[in-house]
């Protein structure tokens, strides 16, 4: 028998010593995992055991001002696809494809994707569209009812209205910048899974109720914004526009009443928007040169600060050469001779209001124009509004000339919102509002009634009245062919080039604007009127006028409103005591 | 005295039931009941019929401790005689597997005889050591002879190739692991064993680089970062360290384990077992699982060291390297140490052909203790 081997003790030493390492590193793991990570890994474990599923609350209806539906809810169905439970693909594809308006290819690709457990093949299907599935019976597709929102009237008030995208949130509009108060708050069920991972019944669960969405109501009165939607379409087609803007503010509360802008979008089908630049409300998001509109502006700067009077008069000019060597005509480079400051707006005349400008001075002239809210939010409660632009003396974009150009509304920016909030200090006597298109907020414990908010006094209710006095001296003979006989308006055009991307202006394309208020003697509503390259006519007066009489109108006609001169009025075709409703 | 040996010697062999460990057995059953318990909870603690794979579990160790007790029976040169006959065996198995196994995961590695699968790969870890031990026995002191020791290694890397081609890249290291530790304690040189460990630097980086599939590294890689796929490959893994850190000292239950019910971990019966049985019994309980497995390798190796021949000692390390090894990848895989490649925590995870090879090499040892000669200079 050969002497047994002995395995020399060193080795095993070796051995030894590598289990202990390796032993040593595993424990380490295990005591770091459990003791210095413990308390953030039991929270993950309580996550995964625990599920949160989220009790969606009711969303909010949005009313118009007369309580008619403009949003509300329904349910619909969505068709949901089990994969692994899917017997024949091809076969079910070919079957779906024409009710749920997909390919047969892209609804097969979404059937065999090996990555997923279930996908959705099509949402907010038509009650039609859900029946014929249900018949078809076709293994692992399911129907899964969701709400869905709905607009009754389509594209009507869309810009303001905004949308409800497929998580059921809000985006622009009102339903974007009233989410969190007309979607409700979500309750929450927390609750143990089961292997299947569902929540199980009555164990240990804990909800806490959703909180159903307020129901809105808009100050957009629907038969007022019929009414702009339907002068706006016809302008557009009249005068061939890229597009425009109609707003019609009630001056006295801030209220808007009408709020319409195309090119527009219909919010049941805002998927199928290819350019997200439509949800934009131009309203409040377009920014543009208001061209001889601002002149009314400055004029109430002019009367504001007691430099002249309606019937001050100055010499007149054939042109002025503004700082930077600017050679500065009147339109169409006429000479009006001495003119008083009234007939500084019949003729819109460029170098009658840098005279005024000059006499209010620079100073008083910007701290003016930012009195009026130009170049600022005006905090109107939609989401997305613009600032608009004006430069400011020692600003970036300012130069010495920029002062006379601002006077007859070039070289600065405003939104249309901005423009009919100014314009409307002007009407209701001096004070500037906020606009608002939300005015009830109704949740279940209780309503809220939102009051008209003074933002400051712009002018005296003295510069008011004369302002108001001129621009309706303007309508009754510059616009004397766009009067609403036997109403007094108050009313100015505007004729404004588009700045080009490349600088400078386009050529032979304009914005052509009016607005205005009435009736004089108490004005109702602020309208403007504003055509984006209109082709049958550049100008203000021409291209808006008659939209804008139109507007004011029906506006009279459906709030009854008397005429302040009867006799004028026989054209008119309704008398105030029948026209209480449209 | 002398008449003891000259008996002995006359027997040559004998039957020593006196020597039989009865700690190696009770620490492997209780590793088995620890497994059962865990892979019934694990299992969402259902009833306990014949689907139930903690019942089929139950019945495999029961056929394993009978298999156990039968290798202990034998003595154990016998199977060092026919230790070519389970090499050759095991290369037929092997090589069959890659031509008529059944797929699963991408992986060849089962054949499927109706409901019952067998996995070869975990019956070759047993036969290779074995194989080895009867080569490197038979070679004596001539194992010192370098084409001695790279023979060895052929012998072991026509069966690992065999694995890796399935693709089983983890039970390649097992196989790679049992022949480090047996060339250590075999009468080899150290020289040797340097000249392997350095020549593995780029070995590693040629294998990594040109040898290793797509799947197998980014597999690799992704228990170090498994966060950078939370749902696909690196889904257990955060899942395992999740159940690990949120157990505490004493767990949550037979019923409790943070992702029992949960169906959370996917393969929580074999790979994860693990994370499962500390969520059930806590640090606590991996205290006790660490104790046993320490236990059973102490007596494993002292086997080892008492060994009287070179082929039971051959043997006997290699067992406790497979055993060792298996449970430091398997732990470690789930404590994202390791990278997650299939290693069966040994016998605690469900499978019959691990449980079988592992409780065979029991047997194995046992019957080295109760069948080794006793030679005369030990006291008696």
């Amino acid at each position: 028998m050969r002497r047994p081997y002995a395995i020399p003790r060193r080795r095993i030493n070796v051995l030894f010593a590598a289990f202990l390492i390796f032993s040593l590193a595993i424990s380490y793991r295990v005591v770091s995992f459990q003791v210095v990570r413990s308390q953030e890994l039991a929270s993950e474990a309580h996550a995964i055991r625990y599920r949160e599923e989220e009790v969606p609350a009711q969303r909010g209806d949005i009313l118009d001002a007369r309580g008619r539906p403009l949003a509300t809810n329904m349910l619909s169905d969505r068709v949901v696809a089990i994969v692994d439970k899917i017997e024949d693909p091809r076969r079910t594809a070919e079957l779906l494809a024409p009710i749920i308006g997909r390919s047969v290819d892209d609804i097969y690709e979404r059937l065999t994707d090996p990555n997923l457990e279930w996908v959705w093949l099509q949402r907010h299907l038509s009650p039609e569209a859900s029946e014929k599935i249900r018949e078809l019976n076709l293994p692992g597709i399911v129907l899964d009812p969701e709400p869905r929102r709905v607009y009754p009237l389509g594209d009507f008030a869309s810009h303001v209205l905004g949308f409800v995208n497929y998580d059921y949130v809000g985006s622009y509009g009102v339903e974007g910048a009233y989410n969190d108060i007309v979607g409700g708050e979500p309750g929450k069920l927390i609750g143990e899974r089961d292997a299947a991972g569902n929540v199980i019944a009555l164990s240990r669960s804990t909800l806490d109720p959703p909180i159903d969405g307020a129901n809105l109501t808009l100050t957009i009165d629907s038969a007022v914004q019929r009414i702009a939607e339907q002068a706006l379409d016809e302008a557009i087609a009249q005068q061939r526009a890229s597009g425009g803007t109609v707003i019609i503010q009630n001056p006295k509360t801030g209220e808007i009443l009408a709020m319409a802008s195309r090119p527009s979008f219909d919010p049941n089908d805002f998927a199928d928007v290819s350019d997200p630049a439509l949800f934009n409300n131009p309203a409040i998001s377009a920014t543009y040169e208001p061209g001889s509109t601002f002149k009314v502006l400055v004029m109430a700067l002019g009367l504001e600060t007691g430099v002249v009077t309606p019937d001050t008069t100055w010499e007149g000019a054939q042109y002025r050469i503004i700082p930077g060597g600017a050679r500065v005509t009147n339109a169409l480079e006429q000479d009006f001779g001495p003119e008083t400051m009234t007939e500084v707006l019949q003729h819109s005349s460029n170098l009658g209001i840098m005279w005024v400008a000059d006499l209010v001075n620079q100073d008083r002239f910007y701290r003016g124009l930012v009195s009026f809210g130009i170049g600022q939010q005006t905090g109107i409660d939609l989401a997305a509004e613009s600032d608009g632009l004006l430069p400011l003396p020692g600003g970036p974009s300012w130069t010495p000339a920029s002062f006379y150009t601002h006077s007859f509304g070039q070289g600065l920016a405003v939104t249309p919102i901005q423009l009919v909030n100014a314009i409307s200090s002007l009407a209701n006597g001096g004070n500037l509002m906020k606009p608002y298109v939300v005015k009830k907020i109704e949740r279940a414990d209780g309503t809220e009634v939102v009051e008209p908010q003074v933002v400051r006094r712009v002018v005296s209710e003295h510069t008011a009245q004369q302002i108001t006095e001129m621009l309706t001296t303007v309508m009754e003979t510059t616009y004397q062919r766009f009067q609403v006989p036997g109403y007094d308006i108050a009313a100015k055009t505007g004729t404004a080039q588009i700045p080009s991307p490349n600088g400078g202006y386009e050529e032979d394309a304009t914005i052509a604007s009016m607005v205005g208020y009435g009736p004089s003697q108490d004005p109702q509503f602020t309208v403007l009127v504003k055509l984006d390259r209109p082709q049958q006519t550049p100008w203000g007066e021409t291209a808006c006028g008659p939209t804008f009489q139109k507007i004011f109108q029906e506006l009279f006609l459906l709030y009854g409103i008397p005429p302040s001169n009867p006799d004028a009025a026989s054209g008119v075709p309704v008398t105030p005591s029948t026209s209480s409703t449209p | 005295m002398g008449t003891l040996i000259t008996s002995l010697h006359a027997r040559g062999r004998t039957t020593n039931w006196g020597a039989f460990d009865i700690y190696l057995v009770v620490t492997t059953l209780v590793l088995i009941g620890f497994g059962l318990v865990t892979i019934w909870s694990a299992d969402g603690a259902r009833p306990l019929t014949l689907g139930n794979p903690a019942v089929r579990q139950f019945i495999y160790a029961v056929i394993g401790l009978a298999m156990m007790m039968g290798a202990t029976a034998l003595d154990y040169r016998y199977i060092k005689t026919f230790s070519w006959v389970f090499y050759l065996g095991t290369l037929v198995l092997l090589a069959g597997v890659l031509v008529v196994g059944t797929t699963s995961g991408g992986a060849t590695r089962w054949f499927q005889f109706g409901p019952i699968t067998v996995q070869p790969s975990e019956i070759a870890k047993l036969t290779v050591i074995i194989s080895l031990a009867s080569f490197v026995a038979d070679r004596g002191d001539d194992m010192r002879r370098l084409h001695n020791f790279i023979l060895s290694g052929i012998l072991v890397g026509i069966p690992a190739g065999l694995v890796y081609l399935q693709p089983d890249l983890g039970t390649t290291g097992v196989f790679a692991f049992a022949w480090l530790v047996m060339m250590l304690v075999s009468r080899t040189r150290l020289l040797y064993l340097f000249g392997v460990m350095l020549a593995a630097i780029p070995g590693a980086w040629v294998t990594w680089n040109y040898i290793m599939h797509d799947y197998m590294r980014e597999r690799l890689l992704i228990s170090y970062h498994p966060e950078s796929d939370p749902l696909g490959d690196g889904y257990n893994i955060l899942q395992a360290r999740v159940a690990i850190g949120s157990s505490g000292a004493i767990g949550h239950g037979l019923h409790g384990s943070t992702l029992s019910q949960l169906d959370l971990l996917r393969v929580r019966l074999t790979d994860f077992i693990f994370a499962h049985a500390m969520g059930m019994f806590g640090f606590i309980g991996a205290l006790a699982l660490f104790l046993t497995f320490a236990i059973l390798l102490w007596r494993m190796m002292q086997i080892g060291i008492n060994a009287r021949d070179n082929f039971s000692q051959l043997t006997a390390f290699g067992i406790t390297g497979i055993v060792f090894f298996q449970m430091f990848v398997n732990i470690g895989m789930n404590v994202g140490l390791m990278p997650v490649t299939g290693i069966p925590l040994p016998f605690v995870s469900v499978g019959g052909s691990s449980l079988w090879t592992l409780l065979a090499a029991v047997g194995i040892l046992q019957s080295i203790l109760i069948h080794q000669q006793r030679l005369g200079f030990q006291r008696e």
